[in-house]
Parts: structure tokens; C-alpha cells; sequence
């Protein structure tokens, strides 16, 4: 496991919440992932130079907050990748798939119609070349990698967005309710899925919003149609 | 990496978390309002019977969460009612205030269109109401009357998609931004901006979608412009 930020932790703020806030931080960095179990509290007492109490409150901070999933006899486990995500899912109890697909549309619409006036070159290429990893995944039939830069190009068109906000909000979403709706996609995909990828990358380097925009709610809309849990219920 | 737990530590654990939750609900209810002291943790912890340290615990997860804000030599306040909305204030500055204005714009928008959709009769009586109490605050030049009748007219919208998702999102991101709208209010307002709230209600009345978008994008560009 690669080593970051390993000076002590300063004594400005309360040191609690200074420990927690590098911990979050390092599963938002996905340094520490959704569903791994994080170091024991004497290692990360030694590595953050506190006492073992202080983690140990830390983390319980965390863990009310529903970030952290600690299972007795084994140990802490990651279970939200923030909390916004964790809280999102608290509170989902009378939110359908179809609603939370609903929000996702809108918010990856924005997105798309926002990236194609404020998407740079570089972000464009970057784009671009999820999408030939993407592609290539699905060609060979390699559900993980295919996954990873599907969620890479996703994550990449919202950051393009150039609203921070925007890009947070739609992680959580989809981290919390699509999450498995979208990995269900079973490959080969749907020819129309690969080619409104590349449809709405190509109307953000033409800088045409309106398109981009319309693109994204289709993609959208393709997926929701076709997942197994959307079918059942959507009329 | 496995180390031996203690016993205590998983006596514990759910325990700070019930406490915190039922702090939450405290806060959320209103029985502790944005603002005010809550009890010392002796009083929290011979009320609930449940130790000082556990009742520190939670009170600590829950500040760390921006719902409540320990004061040195003083006590704990009440920082925000939302928990939401206190996560999305720690990501909004005044520079990314543009930022949470355009979020809350395409979520209103969307919900406007979605509302022509499914708005019930009884959303529709609520819009109605909601818009009378709006242009009789503005007509009485009552600006802060009229600032929540505003936000309540939005919400009544928002509400009307059949969303509660979009409109959860729509509450938390409201209340970080709303102290901006209401600095920069004046009455009266303009006869274009009462009128596009008054054809609205109509468009979703009558079922227009994309009128009801439309007329929604348009007074969003008028806030954010006002703002900007």
C-alpha cells in the first residue's frame, strides 16, 4: 500500500477532527476503497502520531456518520465512499431506481451541455480516450476494465462541467441508488449505448450544447430501459 | 492487520450511534432549533442514561457533521438543521456560489417540466396558495415575508415533480444559498418577474412541459443575473 501524507498530524484544529478529516480523505481518494478493511487503530496511531483513543473516536465519528462499517472481531471496514453518499442512502427509504435514474439524467445533462462551452482540449482528449479503453473492454468481453472507464468517462464529463457541486452530487448518486443498475449492463452492450458515448463527446468538441445535452438524457433513458431492475417496474 | 478488539469498543459503538441518532432527530424535529444551546452532556447523559462519554461521543460525530458547533468556555449550539444541506455548505464558497446557483437552476428547471407531468390536483392548490402569498407580500413591500413565500412558491414546484429526491436536493442546496437571495432582495419586483411566477402555475396547470420549462429557465437567468 503506497504511503501518503505521513507527517503528523498538526495540534491546531481538534486533533480528532483532524484525523478524521485525513482518513476521509483517503477514501475519497480511493486510497482506501468501498468494501476494504483500513489499518487497525494502533497502526494508524503510530502513523498519524496520536494516541490510540483518538483514532479510535475518529473513526467512531465516522462510522455514526455511516462512512465506516465496523464488524466486531474482524475490524473497519469502508462502507460509503463519503458522506454525502452515506447520507444519500439513509435517506433514500421512498426514492425508486426510476427517480434516482431520473436525477442522474438531469444532472448528466447539465453536465454535458455545460462541458461542451467550458470543456478544455485536454479534457476532451481524456475523454476520448476512456472511451477507446471503454470500447476496447467491450470488445474482448472485460467486464472489469470496461466498467472502470465507463465510470472514468462519466466521472471525467462531469468534472468537464466546470461545477464542482454538480460533479459531487451526481457521484453520490450514483454511488449510493445506480450504482448496481448501471454495472448490471450485460456485455456485448446494446449497439446505441457505444455509439451515444461517442455522440455526445463528439457534440461537446463541437461546442453545441443543446446536442450534448439531449445526448446525455438519451444515454440515460437507453440504460434505465434495459436494466433488469428498471424493467420490472417502468411501464 | 487484525488486532484484538476490545470488548468495550463493540458494546460501544451502536450505542454512540443510537444517541446520535436520536440527537439528529432532535435537531431535525426542531425541538433543538438552528441556534440555540442544547443541554450540557451531565443533563444529556442522566436524561438518556447513557454515559458522558458516549453522549460526548455523538455530540463530537455530530459536529464533525456541521450539524452542531461546540463553543470553547460556553456550550454546544445548533448549527444547522439539515444534514445535507451542512455537507454541500462545507463545498459552497462565495466563489462556487454561482456554482450552487446554477445547481439549484437545473434542478428547478427539471422539475418544473416533470411537475406539468405529475402534479396532483392538491399540488396544484398548494402552487396556487403558495403564489397568492407571494404577490401579497410583494404588494405589502414585506421583504422578508416576501423572501419565504418566494422560497415557499419554489418549493411548492419542486415538490409538484413527484420527485423527492430532486426536491431533497433542492431543500439542502436552498438552505446554503438562501442568506445570498435574501441580501440582495427588493420589492417591488419587476412586472416580468411576477408574471413569469403567474404563467408557471398556468403551464403546469394546463400541462405544457416545455413551457413550464422554459418559463422556469427564464427566471432562474434572472436570478442568477441579479446576483452575479
Amino acid at each position: 500500500m503506497a504511503q501518503i501524507s505521513l507527517e503528523p498530524v498538526r495540534r491546531r484544529e481538534p486533533l480528532v477532527a483532524q484525523v478524521a478529516e485525513r482518513v476521509r480523505e483517503r477514501i475519497a481518494t480511493g486510497h482506501w476503497a468501498v468494501g476494504h478493511r483500513i489499518p487497525g487503530e494502533n497502526e494508524l496511531a503510530k502513523e498519524f502520531q496520536v494516541s490510540r483513543g483518538t483514532v479510535r473516536e475518529a473513526l467512531r465519528a465516522l462510522t455514526i456518520a455511516g462512512v465506516l462499517d465496523p464488524r466486531i472481531g474482524d475490524g473497519t471496514y469502508v462502507f460509503f465512499d463519503d458522506e454525502l453518499s452515506a447520507l444519500l442512502a439513509r435517506e433514500a427509504e421512498n426514492v425508486t431506481p426510476e427517480m434516482a435514474t431520473d436525477v442522474r439524467s438531469v444532472l448528466e445533462a447539465a453536465a454535458a451541455e455545460q462541458a461542451a462551452a467550458h470543456a478544455t482540449v485536454r479534457q476532451i482528449e481524456d475523454m476520448r480516450s476512456a472511451l477507446v479503453t471503454r470500447q476496447r473492454a467491450h470488445d474482448r468481453l472485460d467486464h472489469a476494465t470496461y466498467k472502470t472507464a465507463d465510470l472514468e468517462f462519466h466521472r471525467l464529463l462531469l468534472t468537464a462541467s466546470g461545477n464542482h457541486l454538480l460533479a459531487r452530487l451526481h457521484r453520490a448518486i450514483e454511488s449510493t441508488m445506480t450504482r448496481s443498475m448501471a454495472h448490471a449492463t450485460p456485455l456485448p452492450e446494446r449497439a446505441e449505448v457505444g455509439q451515444l458515448h461517442w455522440a455526445i463527446i463528439d457534440a461537446i468538441s463541437d461546442r453545441d450544447a443543446a446536442t450534448a445535452a439531449l445526448r446525455a438524457v438519451r444515454l440515460i433513458k437507453e440504460l434505465a430501459i434495459h436494466s433488469p431492475r428498471m424493467e420490472r417496474s417502468s411501464e | 492487520m487484525s488486532e484484538p478488539m476490545e470488548p468495550t469498543l463493540v458494546r460501544q459503538e451502536p450505542l454512540a450511534r443510537q444517541v446520535a441518532d436520536q440527537f439528529r432527530r432532535n435537531i431535525s424535529s426542531g425541538e433543538w432549533p438552528v441556534g440555540s444551546k442544547i443541554p450540557g452532556e451531565n443533563e444529556l447523559s442522566r436524561r438518556s442514561g447513557v454515559s458522558r462519554g458516549t453522549i460526548r461521543e455523538a455530540l463530537r460525530a455530530l459536529s464533525m457533521a456541521g450539524l452542531l458547533e461546540p463553543r470553547v468556555g460556553d456550550g454546544t449550539y445548533v448549527r444547522s438543521r439539515d444534514q445535507l444541506g451542512a455537507l454541500l455548505s462545507r463545498e459552497i464558497d462565495e466563489r462556487s456560489l454561482r456554482h450552487a446557483l446554477d445547481v439549484r437552476g437545473i434542478l428547478e428547471t427539471a422539475a418544473s417540466s416533470r411537475a406539468a407531468i405529475n402534479a396532483s390536483s392538491a399540488n396544484i392548490e398548494e402552487l396556487r396558495v403558495a403564489l397568492q402569498n407571494r404577490n401579497d407580500a410583494a404588494a405589502a413591500l414585506d421583504v422578508p415575508a416576501y423572501v419565504d413565500a418566494d422560497a415557499n412558491f419554489h418549493r411548492s414546484v419542486v415538490k409538484a415533480s413527484g420527485n423527492p429526491l430532486l426536491l431533497r436536493l433542492y431543500e439542502a442546496i436552498g438552505e446554503t444559498i438562501t442568506t445570498s437571495i435574501a441580501q440582495t432582495t427588493r420589492l417591488p419586483e419587476s412586472d416580468s418577474l411576477r408574471q413569469l411566477h403567474i404563467e408557471l402555475v398556468e403551464a403546469i396547470q394546463t400541462r405544457d412541459e416545455s413551457r413550464a420549462r422554459d418559463l422556469s429557465a427564464q427566471m432562474n437567468d434572472a436570478v442568477t443575473t441579479e446576483l452575479a
